[in-house]
C-alpha cells in the first residue's frame, strides 16, 4: 500500500496586484504557508510522499528567497519526500531555476526533470511528464503508454496540463483524459487546474492548496491518495489546506424579495469572514428600493471580509410606479425618472447608454430616499 | 368664490362692537379709508376665517383678540355657483364654526364639519392655490413675498410650481448630482485633478507604465537567459574534446604540409634564377651579333650619305655665288634710281621756290601800293584833325550864342512892338526929302521910332521923335544886357557875329569828318596798321628774290612720280635679290656642314674594328643551349610541386580555427559569467513576479477608472435628464404666466423705450423669473437686460403686483376657480401716471377676478373707479 499526497499549482512567488495593499502581504504569506499545511495534511493522511504536479513556482526565474524559503519549508520534515514536476509556469525552459533548484534542493526533495520512470518507493514507480516549455504543443504523457516498469509495481503518472482544450478543436497539447487507462496507471496526478476535479477514478486534478482567484469554487485543498495494490482502485480523499477562502455569493434577485435577507443567507459564517475574500454578484431583476437595499446590505457586510467585491452590473432594474413615486409623483423629477427608465429599457440604445441610464435612475432614487430619510420637506 | 360681505365682532380695535363691509361686488372694489381705521384688521380677520381653524389657539387666532379680551368673531358671505353661504367662526372662547345658506338661513354645517365644508369649497384646501390671494401692505415688492399669516398670491402658487419643476427636491438632486460629478470631472468633462477619477486614471497609467517597464525587464531577463543558453550550447560544442582534437590535428597537418611546400619552393626559386641568367646571356649573344650586322649596314649608308652631301654642298655654293651677283646688280640699279629720284626732287624744289618768289613779288607790289595810300590817307587825316582842333569851339558855345540871339530877337521884337511907328507919304514932288540917319525915306516908307529918332526933312528941318519917359525902358535894358552878353561871347570866341560863329562851327565839323574819312582810308589799306604792313612788305621783299639755279639744271620740269616709282621698284628688287642671296648662302653653309659631318662619321666608322661574324654566331648558339638546359631543370622542379600559397592558407586556416576557438571559448566563458551575474541580479528583483503584480495593480486601477467612468456617465446622464426635465417644466409653467403678463406689461411700459410692443427680444420686453420667488428676476427692454435689483422701487412694486395678478388670473381660469385678490396698500411707490396704468391693469384682470383694494391714499385712488366700499357698524348676532 502506498499513501501519497497530491497537490499542484502553488505558484510560489506570485503576488496579488489586484488586491488592496494591506491584504497582499497576508495572501502572500498564506501562499507560502501552504507548504506547511501540505506537510500537515500528508502527515495527517499517513502519506510519506507529496507529489507537486507542476507550477510550484509562478515564474521561470523566482527570487532566490522564494526558492530557498520554499525548500526550507519542505526540509522541515525529513520524513516526507517531495517530488516536484516542472509545470508550464516553471517549465524546463527555466534554465536558471532548475539548475539552481538541483543545487539547492534538500535531500527530501526530488526533481522530476526528465520523462523517465523514477522509483518513488519500493514497488512504486513514478512516470513524470515535465513541461519542457510553457506551451509544449503535444501530449507529454504519451510516453507513459510505453513506459516499462517492474512487474507488480505501482505505476503513478505525474503531469501538468489540460485534458480539455478551451481553444480551437483538435488541439494537440491536451492530455489524453484516459491516459491512466491507456498506460495502465494506478493513479494519474494532474496539475494546472486550480479547482479540484475528478476526471475518472484514477485521474484527478488536486487543485491549488491556496486559491488566488474567484474562478474556482471550494476551498484550497490537496488529495490524499491511497494505493492499496497495483490495479486496485485508488482511495482519493480531499484534504482542505487553504488559509483564505475565495468565495462568490451570487444572488439572483427577483422583485419583491428582500435582498438583505438573501444576502445574509448567502454569506459565510462570521467566524470565517476575516479570512474570506468575497465576491457578491447580484443578478436577476429588482425594483429601485431593492437594488438600493442590496447595495446597502452588501456595503454593510463588506467590512467583515478580508476583501469584498460587490457587483450589481448584471442586476436589471424593474421599477414599479411606486418606485418612481418615491422619486416624485409628478413634475420634473418624475419626468426625468421616466426618461431615464425609458432609456434604460430601450433595446435600440447601446448597452453602455442603457446601463448609464439605469444607474442614473437608481441614483436619483437614492437621492429621493436619502431626502426622505433626512425628513426633508418634499 | 366671491366675497360678498365681511363682518367682524370684537376683533382688535373693534372691541365690544362690530363692523361690516357689505355689498362687495364683482370686479374691482375699493375700501378707501385713513390709517388706523381698521382696514387691515378686516382682512386679517378674513384671512383667519379662511385659513385658521376655529379650534386654533395659535398666534393667528390670538392676534384677533382685542386688548380688552373676549372672543373674536368673524363672519363672511361667499358666493359659490350653488349659492351664497355665510361662514362664521369664533375663536379662543365659545369656539364656533357655522355655515348657513345665506338665502334660506339654513344651517349647512357647524364645527369640524364647517371646517371640512370650507376646505372642500376651497379646491386644494385652505392652503392651496385657491386660497385668498393676498398682496400685503408693502409686500408687493420683488423678493419680498409675505409668507406670514396671510396667504400671498405667490405663496399660493409656489407649491404648484414646485410640484411641477421638482422644486427644492430637484434643486437638491441636481446639487447632489453636480457635487458628485464635480468631484470626478471638471465642467468640461475632463477628470478633475486630485479627484478619484483622475487619481484612478493616473494610477492606471502609472501602473501600466510600470508594467511596460517591467515587461521590458522581463524581456531583457529572458533575452539574457536565451543568450546564455545559446552561449552555453556554443561553449559546449567548442569544448567538446573530440572537436578540440580534430582542430589540433588539422592544424599540425597543415603546418607540416606548409614546411614541405616551402622547401620545394626554395629549390624552384633557385632554378628560376638560373634560367633567368641563361635567358639573359642568350639574349646578350644574339644582341651582339645583331649589333655587328647593323654596324656594317650603317657604314655603307654613311658613305652614300657623305657623297650625296658633298654634291649637295657644291651645288649650293654655286647657287650662292649666282645669287650674290644678282644681288649686286639689283643694288646698283636701286642706287641709280635713288639718285634720279633725288635729282628730280631737287629740281622740283627749285621750281616751287621760283613760283613762290614770283607770287611774293606780286604781293609786294600790291602791299607797297596799299602802304602808300595808307600813309597818304593818314597824313590827310592828321592834317584835318589838326585843322579841326584849331577851329574847334568850346562845348555848347554855338548853342549859347544861338540862344542869346533868339532871346535878343525876342526882345527886339518886343521893343519894336512898343516903338512908335511912322510912315512917310510924300507929297508930290517932295519925294525923298525926308531922311533918316542920312538915308532918304521912300514914299510910303516909314519905320519905327525907338528912342529919340531924328528925321531930317529937307526943307523942313529935323523932326525928333521923343518917346514918352519910361516907355520901353525895361525892354531896352534887357535888350542891352542880352546884346552885351552875346557880344561878349562872340568876343571871347574872336568872332564878329553869329553867322561867323556858325560858319566856323561848320568848318570845324567838315574838317573833323575829313579826318575821319582819311583815317578810314588808312585803315582800309593797312588793316593791321602801317607798321605791320611795312614789316610784311619787308618780308615779301626777301621772298620775292628768285633762287639761284645750277648751271646744268634742265630747263624742263622733272617727272617726279615716275622717278619715285622707279626708285621703289629697284629698291624692292634689291631687297629680293639680297634675300635670295642670304638663303642660298645659308643652304651652302648647311650642306657644307652636312658634308663635313658625313665625312667625319664615315671616318669614325672606318676607324672602328670589325667583328668576326662566325665567332658571334657560335657564341649565340652556346647561350641558347644553356638556356634550354636551365628551363628544363626549372620545369622539372615545377612539375608536381605543392602550391605554397594553398599550403600556407590551409595552415593559416587551421591555426586560426584553433585560435578562434580558443578565443571564442574565453569570450563565451566571460559572456556566460556576465549572463550569470545579470540573471542573478535580475532574478533577485523578481521581474516576472513584479510584472504580474504590477499588471494586477494596473488592471485593478483600470477597472476602478472604468467603474468611475461608468459613474461619470451615469451622473452626466442624470444631470442631463434633470436639467432637461426642469427646463421643460419651467417652460410649461412660466410660458402661460408670461403670456398672461405680457398685455399687463404693455399697459405699464407703453411709453418706455422698448416697452409697449410686447414680446421678447429686441424692440420689445421680456421677463425672466426667479424660480424660488416666482417673481421677475430680470426685465429685458429694447434688448437690454436689467436685473430686478437695479430697477426703481416703483417699477419693482408694479412688476411684482402685475405678476401676482397674472398668476391669479391663471388660477381663476384653472380648475381651482377664482379666489378674491386682496391688495392691501399695495401701490406705495407708484407715481400718478403709473398708478393710473396700474388701475387699468387691475380693471383688465378684474374681468375674471374679484379684486379688493384697501388703501389709505384716498386721493390717489379716486381715479381707480370700481365699487366703493365702506365700513359700517354691525351688531354681531349671538352665535
Amino acid at each position: 500500500m502506498l499513501r501519497l499526497l497530491h497537490s499542484s499549482d502553488l505558484h510560489l512567488g506570485k503576488r496579488y496586484g489586484r488586491m488592496p495593499e494591506a491584504l497582499r502581504g497576508r495572501l502572500t504569506e498564506a501562499r507560502h504557508g501552504a507548504l506547511e499545511r501540505l506537510a500537515d495534511a500528508a502527515r495527517a493522511s499517513g502519506a510519506a510522499h507529496i507529489l507537486i504536479a507542476g507550477d510550484l513556482f509562478d515564474a521561470e526565474t523566482p527570487a532566490p528567497a522564494t526558492l530557498r524559503q520554499g525548500f526550507q519549508a519542505m526540509a522541515a520534515d525529513p520524513a516526507l519526500t517531495w517530488v516536484i514536476l516542472p509545470g508550464n509556469h516553471d517549465s524546463l525552459a527555466a534554465d536558471e531555476l532548475w539548475p539552481r533548484a538541483a543545487a539547492e534542493a534538500p535531500a527530501n526533495v526530488r526533481l522530476a526533470l526528465s520523462p523517465r520512470p523514477m522509483d518513488l518507493a519500493p514497488g512504486a514507480v513514478l512516470l513524470p511528464a515535465p513541461c519542457p516549455s510553457r506551451r509544449p504543443g503535444r501530449d507529454l504523457t504519451e510516453w507513459f503508454d510505453r513506459a516499462e516498469t517492474p512487474p507488480g509495481a505501482l505505476r503513478i503518472g505525474l503531469a501538468h496540463g489540460a485534458v480539455q482544450s478551451f481553444g480551437e478543436e483538435g488541439a494537440v497539447d491536451v492530455l489524453a483524459p484516459d491516459r491512466a487507462r491507456r498506460a495502465g496507471l494506478d493513479y494519474l496526478a494532474l496539475g494546472d487546474w486550480h479547482g479540484q476535479v475528478r476526471i475518472d477514478a484514477r485521474t484527478w486534478y488536486s487543485g491549488t492548496p491556496e486559491p488566488d482567484r474567484f474562478l474556482h469554487r471550494g476551498p484550497g485543498a490537496a488529495l490524499a491518495v491511497t494505493l492499496d495494490a497495483p490495479g486496485a482502485p485508488p482511495a482519493v480523499a480531499p484534504m482542505e489546506t487553504g488559509d483564505f477562502g475565495w468565495e462568490t455569493a451570487e444572488l439572483a434577485l427577483l422583485p419583491g424579495e428582500d435582498p438583505a435577507a438573501r444576502l445574509a443567507a448567502a454569506l459565510p459564517a462570521p467566524a470565517r469572514r476575516r479570512r474570506t475574500l468575497l465576491r457578491i454578484l447580484a443578478t436577476g431583476r429588482a425594483r429601485l428600493p431593492e437594488r438600493a437595499a442590496f447595495l446597502a446590505a452588501a456595503d454593510h457586510a463588506a467590512p467583515d471580509f478580508a476583501y469584498a467585491e460587490i457587483r450589481a452590473d448584471a442586476l436589471a432594474l424593474e421599477p414599479e410606479a411606486a418606485d418612481l413615486d418615491a422619486i416624485d409623483r409628478a413634475g420634473a423629477l418624475r419626468d426625468a425618472a421616466e426618461a431615464l427608465l425609458a432609456e434604460a429599457r430601450d433595446p435600440a440604445r447601446p448597452a453602455p447608454d442603457r446601463a448609464a441610464a439605469a444607474t442614473a435612475l437608481a441614483r436619483l432614487h437614492a437621492y429621493a430616499a436619502e431626502d426622505a430619510d433626512e425628513g426633508a420637506p418634499a | 368664490m366671491i366675497l360678498r360681505a365681511l363682518r367682524l365682532g370684537n376683533v382688535r380695535r373693534f372691541a365690544n362692537r362690530g363692523v361690516a363691509i357689505e355689498g362687495i361686488g364683482d370686479g374691482v372694489n375699493v375700501l378707501s379709508a385713513p390709517n388706523e381705521e381698521g382696514k387691515s384688521t378686516c382682512f386679517d380677520a378674513l384671512n383667519a376665517l379662511v385659513f385658521v381653524p376655529y379650534t386654533s389657539s395659535a398666534a393667528a387666532a390670538k392676534s384677533l383678540r382685542p386688548h380688552s379680551g373676549g372672543n373674536p368673531l368673524v363672519e363672511a358671505e361667499f358666493e359659490f355657483p350653488d349659492g351664497t353661504f355665510r361662514v362664521a367662526k369664533r375663536w379662543l372662547g365659545a369656539k364656533r364654526a357655522l355655515i348657513h345658506d345665506a338665502g334660506s338661513g339654513r344651517l349647512v354645517a357647524q364645527g369640524d364639519d364647517a371646517e371640512a365644508w370650507l376646505s372642500a369649497r376651497l379646491p386644494g384646501g385652505p392652503r392651496g392655490p385657491a386660497g385668498l390671494l393676498w398682496v400685503a401692505q408693502g409686500g408687493a415688492e420683488l423678493g419680498a413675498a409675505d409668507r406670514g399669516a396671510r396667504e400671498d398670491a405667490l405663496a399660493a402658487v409656489a407649491g404648484e410650481v414646485e410640484a411641477l419643476t421638482g422644486g427644492r427636491r430637484m434643486v437638491r438632486a441636481l446639487a447632489r448630482c453636480n457635487e458628485e460629478l464635480a468631484a470626478l470631472v471638471t465642467a468640461t468633462g475632463r477628470p478633475r485633478t486630485g479627484g478619484d477619477y483622475a487619481s484612478a486614471l493616473d494610477a492606471a497609467r502609472q501602473h501600466e507604465q510600470a508594467a511596460e517597464a517591467l515587461t521590458a525587464r522581463v524581456a531583457a531577463l529572458r533575452d539574457t537567459l536565451a543568450r546564455r543558453r545559446a552561449d552555453r550550447a556554443r561553449l559546449a560544442a567548442l569544448t567538446d574534446p573530440e572537436a578540440m582534437t580534430r582542430r589540433e590535428a588539422e592544424r599540425a597537418a597543415t603546418a607540416a604540409a606548409l614546411a614541405a611546400a616551402a622547401a620545394r619552393a626554395d629549390q624552384l626559386e633557385a632554378a628560376r634564377a638560373r634560367e633567368g641568367l641563361a635567358e639573359t646571356q642568350a639574349r646578350a649573344a644574339a644582341e651582339t651579333r645583331a649589333r655587328a650586322a647593323q654596324a656594317a649596314r650603317d657604314r655603307a649608308e654613311a658613305a652614300r650619305l657623305a657623297a650625296a652631301a658633298r654634291a649637295e654642298a657644291e651645288t649650293a655654293a654655286a647657287a650662292e655665288a649666282a645669287a650674290d651677283t644678282a644681288r649686286a646688280a639689283a643694288t646698283e640699279a636701286a642706287r641709280a634710281a635713288e639718285a634720279a629720284l633725288a635729282s628730280a626732287r631737287a629740281q622740283a624744289a627749285r621750281a616751287e621756290a621760283r613760283a613762290r618768289a614770283e607770287a611774293a613779288a606780286a604781293r609786294l607790289a600790291e602791299l607797297e601800293t596799299r602802304l602808300a595810300a595808307a600813309e597818304a590817307a593818314r597824313t590827310r587825316a592828321e592834317t584835318a584833325q589838326a585843322e579841326a582842333r584849331a577851329l574847334a569851339l568850346p562845348d555848347k558855345a554855338l548853342d549859347t550864342v544861338e540862344d542869346l540871339e533868339r532871346r535878343l530877337s525876342t526882345l527886339e521884337a518886343a521893343e519894336a512892338a512898343q516903338a512908335m511907328r511912322f510912315r512917310i507919304d510924300y507929297a508930290p514932288g517932295a519925294a525923298g526929302r525926308v531922311r533918316r540917319d542920312g538915308a532918304a525915306l521912300e514914299d510910303g516908307g516909314g519905320g519905327a521910332a525907338l528912342g529919340e529918332t531924328r528925321l531930317e526933312i529937307d526943307g523942313i528941318g529935323r523932326l525928333t521923335l521923343i518917346p514918352a519917359p519910361g516907355a520901353g525902358a525895361e525892354t531896352a535894358a534887357a535888350l542891352a544886357r542880352v546884346r552885351e552878353t552875346r557880344d561878349a561871347a562872340l568876343t571871347r570866341l574872336g568872332l564878329p557875329d553869329l553867322p561867323a560863329l556858325r560858319a566856323r562851327a561848320a568848318q570845324a565839323a567838315a574838317l573833323a569828318q575829313a579826318a575821319q574819312v582819311a583815317a578810314a582810308e588808312a585803315r582800309a589799306s593797312a588793316p593791321d596798321g602801317l607798321d605791320a604792313l611795312r614789316a610784311r612788305i619787308a618780308a615779301l621783299k626777301a621772298e620775292a628774290r628768285p633762287p639761284e639755279a645750277p648751271q646744268d639744271a634742265p630747263a624742263e620740269a622733272p617727272d617726279l612720280p615716275a622717278a619715285e616709282t622707279r626708285a621703289a621698284e629697284t629698291r624692292a628688287a634689291a631687297a629680293a635679290a639680297s634675300a635670295a642671296h642670304a638663303a642660298a648662302r645659308e643652304t651652302a653653309i648647311r650642306t657644307a656642314a652636312d658634308a663635313s659631318h658625313a665625312e667625319t662619321g664615315l671616318a669614325r666608322l672606318d676607324a672602328a674594328p670589325a667583328a668576326d661574324p662566325q665567332a658571334l654566331q657560335d657564341a649565340e648558339t652556346r647561350a641558347a643551349e644553356a638556356l634550354a638546359a636551365a628551363r628544363a631543370a626549372r620545369e622539372a622542379l615545377e612539375d608536381g610541386a605543392a602550391d605554397l600559397d594553398a599550403a600556407r592558407a590551409a595552415a593559416d586556416r587551421a591555426a586560426s580555427v584553433v585560435a578562434a576557438a580558443t578565443e571564442e571559448i574565453a569570450t563565451l566563458r566571460a559572456a556566460i559569467a556576465g549572463h550569470d551575474a545579470a540573471i542573478a541580479a535580475r532574478a533577485e528583483e523578481e521581474p516576472e513576479a513584479a510584472l504580474a503584480e504590477t499588471a494586477g495593480l494596473a488592471e485593478a486601477a483600470r477597472a476602478r477608472a472604468d467603474r468611475l467612468a461608468v459613474e461619470v456617465a451615469a451622473l452626466t446622464r442624470l444631470k442631463s435628464a434633470l436639467e432637461t426635465a426642469r427646463a421643460a417644466a419651467r417652460d410649461h409653467y412660466f410660458g402661460p404666466v408670461i403670456a398672461e403678463l405680457r398685455p399687463l406689461l404693455a399697459l405699464l411700459l407703453e411709453d418706455t423705450p422698448g416697452g409697449g410692443a410686447g414680446g421678447g427680444g429686441a424692440g420689445g420686453f421680456d421677463l425672466r423669473f426667479d424660480e424660488a420667488s416666482l417673481l421677475p428676476a430680470e426685465l429685458e427692454r429694447g434688448g437690454v437686460a436689467e436685473p430686478a435689483a437695479i430697477l426703481s422701487g416703483g417699477m419693482r412694486e408694479q412688476l411684482a403686483l402685475l405678476t401676482r395678478l397674472a398668476f391669479a388670473r391663471l388660477l381663476a381660469r384653472g380648475a381651482q376657480g377664482a379666489a378674491p385678490v386682496i391688495l392691501d396698500d399695495a401701490l406705495v411707490w407708484s407715481d400718478d401716471d403709473r398708478i393710473e396704468r396700474m388701475f387699468n391693469a387691475l380693471h383688465r384682470q378684474a374681468r375674471d377676478l374679484q379684486i379688493l383694494v384697501l388703501t389709505c391714499r384716498q386721493r390717489a385712488f379716486e381715479r381707480l373707479g370700481g365699487r366703493p366700499l365702506r365700513m359700517v357698524d354691525w351688531t354681531p348676532p349671538e352665535l
